[in-house]
């Protein structure tokens, strides 16, 4: 079966005072009907653009470059035309972000914001609108929809503003949705309450879900898939069971190894990932990774890697130009709590123009 | 709300008596020139002198003088008589206020008319030529005092003198009538004048909308808006402007009280018979009860425009609350 | 010479409050109420620990922080520094303190004046109490301390903006502690910054406190980086502290109903242990700290609420393992076993 959404080599590059962003460099994924793809990355990555570019977002900003395909149904929307693509926003492909109060209009009633979102695509009488709009409001949790359509946005709390975001994302039924760190702004519980509503809408509704995140946790929790991406380009891709189980690229070992996670010893040295993330505007030469890797070789310095499949699991792609029995022998040793020292030893990688991993590593 | 509104009603009540002490002060401390002399002419007799200041009042001390202004007025309403010709300045003022207010308002609505549409146009297409024509025209506009493109508009319009005699000239405001006894004659008299005094504040309006909505375009909820599949014009209007107007509305509410205290340049340069011309020629007379009221009634329009402003800020933005 | 307070704390918070009042009226405003920002909090902070303070927005953390620095003036309870209150001092009173207690704050983005340079930033502190005015010396001082938070001292003329997030947390570090203070108060240093910078500065702070012997107060909503830095943590809740306890106890036997939910809701990056562990999430939303809950200001949000708790306030007392709880149902262990990943471990 076809993929619901499937990304083809997209590029976006910004014309800025500075020089030539390249935001997004070639990125490919795919969304299956139904299910739920994380898009895992820090600032900078290019996460938040390639979703901006899918909903033709990106079209707003004068100086932006767009190449690749991004293929919806089958069909490009890079090709379709401003109004044929303002059709499909809010109707078959929503998007949610990630702070809710500044992201709704403070003057006007959550109703009316909702009523508008149907009336752009659905011919309904007002009345109709306002009924599906307290469904909707029911549906995501809010006490008293019926009441509540009355209120405006700075008379919720964070949690519900959120709700009534995504209220708002699925209230024409879409194919997808994507949602760009829906709960980074919020409490920690208030965010599993949301990612539980996520969840279940989800399965309620048959939504296929990219969910853009920086915490690893969340993915680790809502979805199947996942990308990893790094200074514009996706690094490693696959099952989510596979790349948390075995990962492959040493970014996402870094990120593994640098969070302080509650599922182990308290007193563990954090690892972090030594230097500071790379400007998109001069990007290093090569694999993108390189300055910040502990295993780089000569050659990564010049040959970009591209994502090539495992040779025991084709669904599982890494963009690294490690071998494989290497990198797998490196995991190992870091899982077991080596130092990536330590692992380049004993997994017999030579250390050419490492960085220096010191404590704290190059100021970042 | 209603105690906000009660206690500001209290303070302007407060700020007229204290703004009233003030120039009462000022002008018995340093008068623009001795009323009592412009008033008895050339050659004027003591005697004469001292029995026009006997009249006058203006033999008691300051003290006294200011507690009789005071008396009449809080209890009568009355403002006093003219220094120069013993009109009543009640009625001075309030015969004068229907100019005022024409010119006032009528440069509003053209201001608005034109800066308006001038700032959202500007905003939307911000960079290319034809924005930075528009601002570049409107600091032209924005930099010229008002009184030089009052007598440049009338060298170049004026149908007495002008070079395109198109328009009425200075002084053509009719002597009795107003814009509803007489609307032609008018209408007329002030389309010079309210062009001028509307093109520095269209230029100012312009270039403030368009710096607001250009922020406001930015936000977070113009995004949403795009994501939710509406269409740009919507989004600019209905989301856009109507957030960036609200700053809009307070500086208007400034802008029209400020003028209905008479706008002294414009008046005067055209020679309309309002309150700031009034202001401007007691001042140089020293005329003390007439240069009162127009301070009084001037602030008055200041003070109360400001408070319909910050009222009116509730009604357009839920989240202010009173 | 270190005078410490009557059980070897550096610092002693006793019933603090903060209370913000809200006026109303037409002329004369009468206060018609208050934001209880912080109401009735007591702690001790221990001479060389790492005190955690941990909950969610509108608990009070930062404005406990901010009390305990005397940024604010508190409108009840006492604060005891090394055995002098200093609850009611003056500005000139406090001056000598500041250079013994510091804070860095969470927004290095918004927290640096732009227009300072890092040398003059991390510089003032010596300018503010009359240290090393002679200036070469003082820059020399300063370019030693960028070394040591890790920024290269040829920098010493450059401006925040030319500095990434990373690096602007590390200025502020370096700031906080150029005075040598025996106490840090750190208010979310790295919330605001990208997750594979955040392990750089927590490792530097820990360094840090390491080589200068400093004492931290640690505050913070994300409890992984909590449990990582802290060896104590007091666990918030509208402006009351509901647990308090030993990092290893807290994490491994959470008591309080509250603290359960919380590390339930931590999502932890092993989709095996997501699957297995059962989340407790709470209804609700947190109430206005204008209008607490009467009872336990918990009880309209806790599972396990019962009568008493709408009724009768619980106290901090201690329980079994030495944690202090103010609950009158505390969680048993079958129930943290269901919820809690870090249970047992």
């Amino acid at each position: 079966m076809a993929p619901l959404l499937e990304v083809r080599d997209l590029t976006v590059t910004f014309d800025t005072e500075d020089g030539l962003v390249q935001a997004v460099d070639r990125v490919s994924y795919t969304v299956e009907s139904g299910k739920a793809l994380g898009i895992v990355g820090e600032s900078g990555s290019g996460k938040s653009v390639s979703s901006l570019t899918v909903m033709g977002l990106t079209r707003f900003f004068r100086n932006a470059q767009i190449s690749g395909e991004v293929l919806f149904e089958g069909r490009d929307l890079l090709k379709a035309s401003d109004d044929e693509i303002r059709d499909l926003r809010g109707n078959k492909i929503s998007m949610i972000f990630q702070d809710p109060l500044s992201s709704l209009h403070p003057f006007y009633k959550i109703g009316d914001q909702l009523v508008e979102a149907i009336r752009a695509h659905r011919d309904v009488s007002r009345a109709q609108a306002l009924d599906r709009s307290v469904e909707m409001l029911g549906l995501v949790g809010i006490p008293e929809p019926r009441r509540r359509v009355d209120s405006y946005p700075h008379e919720f709390s964070g949690g519900m503003r959120q709700r009534v975001m995504i209220a708002m994302g699925l209230i024409n039924d879409p194919k997808l949705l994507i949602a760009d760190e829906p709960t980074t702004a919020l409490d920690v519980t208030v965010q599993a309450q949301i990612l539980d509503l996520i969840e279940r809408l989800q399965h309620e509704l048959e939504t296929a879900i990219v969910l853009i995140t920086h915490d690893l946790g969340v993915v680790a929790e809502v979805t199947d898939e996942i990308a990893v991406m790094y200074a514009g380009r996706v690094v490693e891709r696959g099952a989510k069971d596979a790349i948390f189980a075995a990962p492959r690229h040493p970014y996402t070992w870094g990120l593994l190894r640098s969070i302080p996670r509650l599922d182990q010893a308290r007193g563990d040295e954090l690892l972090p990932i030594p230097g500071r993330p790379p400007s998109l505007i001069n990007r290093p030469h090569g694999c993108a990774f390189h300055p910040r890797c502990p295993y780089v070789q000569p050659d990564h310095m010049r040959v970009v890697p591209s994502l090539q499949p495992l040779p025991d699991d084709a669904a599982h792609e890494v963009a690294c130009l490690l071998a494989e029995p290497q990198r797998v022998a490196l995991w190992d040793a870091l899982k077991a709590g080596a130092t990536p020292e330590e692992a380049r030893e004993q997994a017999g990688v030579t250390s050419a123009g490492a960085p220096v991993v010191a404590e704290g590593g190059q100021a970042g | 709300m209603l105690a906000f509104i009660i206690r500001r009603v209290l303070w302007m009540v407060v700020l007229l008596i204290i703004i009233s002490f003030i120039t009462f002060v000022i002008f018995s401390v340093l008068p623009s020139a001795n009323p009592v002399l412009l008033r008895a002419g050339r050659n004027a007799s003591p005697e004469l002198v001292r029995s026009i200041t006997k009249t006058l009042g203006l033999d008691k001390p300051w003290y006294v003088q200011y507690g009789k202004y005071m008396q009449h007025l809080v209890l009568h309403f009355d403002f006093g008589y003219s220094y120069q010709n013993n009109i009543s300045v009640r009625q001075e003022i309030f015969s004068r206020m229907p100019a005022t207010a024409t010119l006032a308002f009528g440069a509003m609505i053209i201001w608005l008319l034109i800066g308006i549409p001038v700032g959202i146009f500007s905003a939307v297409r911000r960079g290319t030529w034809a924005d930075k024509t528009a601002m570049g025209t409107a600091l032209v506009f924005i930099s010229a005092p008002v009184y030089w493109l009052g007598l440049v508009s009338l060298y170049l319009f004026s149908k007495d003198i002008g070079v395109f005699p198109i328009f009425d000239g200075q002084g053509t405001y009719p002597t009795s009538g107003n814009i509803f006894t007489e609307p032609v004659a008018v209408i007329q008299s002030l389309i010079l004048p309210w062009l001028v005094l509307a093109a520095s504040f269209a230029a100012i309006y312009a270039r403030f909308l368009r710096g607001n909505l250009t922020e406001v375009l930015g936000e977070d909820y113009i995004r949403t808006a795009r994501s939710k599949g509406l269409g740009e014009r919507r989004v600019v209007y209905k989301h856009g402007v109507r957030s960036a107007i609200t700053p809009i509305v307070t500086i208007l509410g400034l802008d029209l009280g400020i003028l209905l205290g008479g706008a002294i340049l414009t008046e005067t340069v055209f020679n309309i018979p309002g309150i700031g011309r009034l202001a401007f020629d007691s001042i140089q007379k020293s005329d003390l009860p007439v240069v009162q009221g127009t301070v009084l009634i001037g602030a008055f329009f200041i003070i109360f425009l400001n408070l319909i402003v910050d009222v009116a800020y509730a009604f357009l933005d839920p989240r202010v609350r009173y | 010479m270190s005078t410490q307070g009557a059980n070897g704390s550096l610092l002693e918070v006793r019933d603090l409050a903060m209370h913000f009042p809200l006026k109303k009226g037409i002329l004369l405003q009468r206060q018609v109420g208050a934001v209880r920002a912080v109401d009735g909090v007591s702690f001790d902070v221990r001479e060389g620990e790492t005190l955690g303070l941990v909950g969610e927005s509108g608990c009070g953390k930062s404005t406990t922080a901010r009390l305990i620095t005397r940024l604010l003036e508190p409108t009840a309870g006492t604060v005891t520094y090394q055995g002098r209150d200093i609850t009611h001092l003056s500005r000139r009173g406090l001056l000598p303190l500041r250079r013994e207690m510091q804070m860095i704050f969470q927004d290095p983005y918004s927290s640096l004046n732009p227009r300072q340079t890092v040398g003059s930033v991390i510089g003032e502190p010596f300018r503010i109490h009359g240290i090393e005015r002679h200036e070469a010396r003082r820059k020399v001082r300063v370019q030693e301390l960028m070394e040591q938070v890790g920024l290269n001292p040829e920098h010493y003329n450059r401006l925040p903006h030319q500095f990434s997030g990373g690096q602007r947390q590390r200025i502020g570090v370096a700031r906080a502690i150029a005075l040598k203070p025996k106490l840090v108060i750190a208010d979310e240093p790295v919330s605001a910054l990208d997750v594979s910078i955040q392990a750089q500065i927590i490792n530097l702070l820990r360094q840090l406190q390491r080589d200068l012997g400093l004492t931290i107060v640690f505050i913070a909503h994300d409890l992984s980086v909590v449990r990582h830095m802290c060896d104590r943590v007091a666990v918030m809740y509208l402006g009351k502290i509901v647990e308090l306890a030993e990092a290893d106890e807290l994490f491994a036997q959470p008591r309080h109903p509250y603290t359960g939910a919380l590390l339930s809701a931590v999502p932890v990056p092993d989709p095996q242990l997501a699957k297995a562990k059962r989340r407790q999430v709470l209804t609700g939303d947190v109430p206005s700290p204008t209008a607490p809950p009467p009872g336990c200001r918990f009880h309209t949000r806790c599972p396990k609420a019962q009568g008493r708790c709408a009724h009768e306030e619980p106290q901090l007392e201690i329980r079994d393992g030495g944690a202090l709880v103010a609950c009158h149902f505390p969680l048993e262990a079958a129930e943290i076993e269901e919820t809690v990943p870090t249970a047992g471990a």
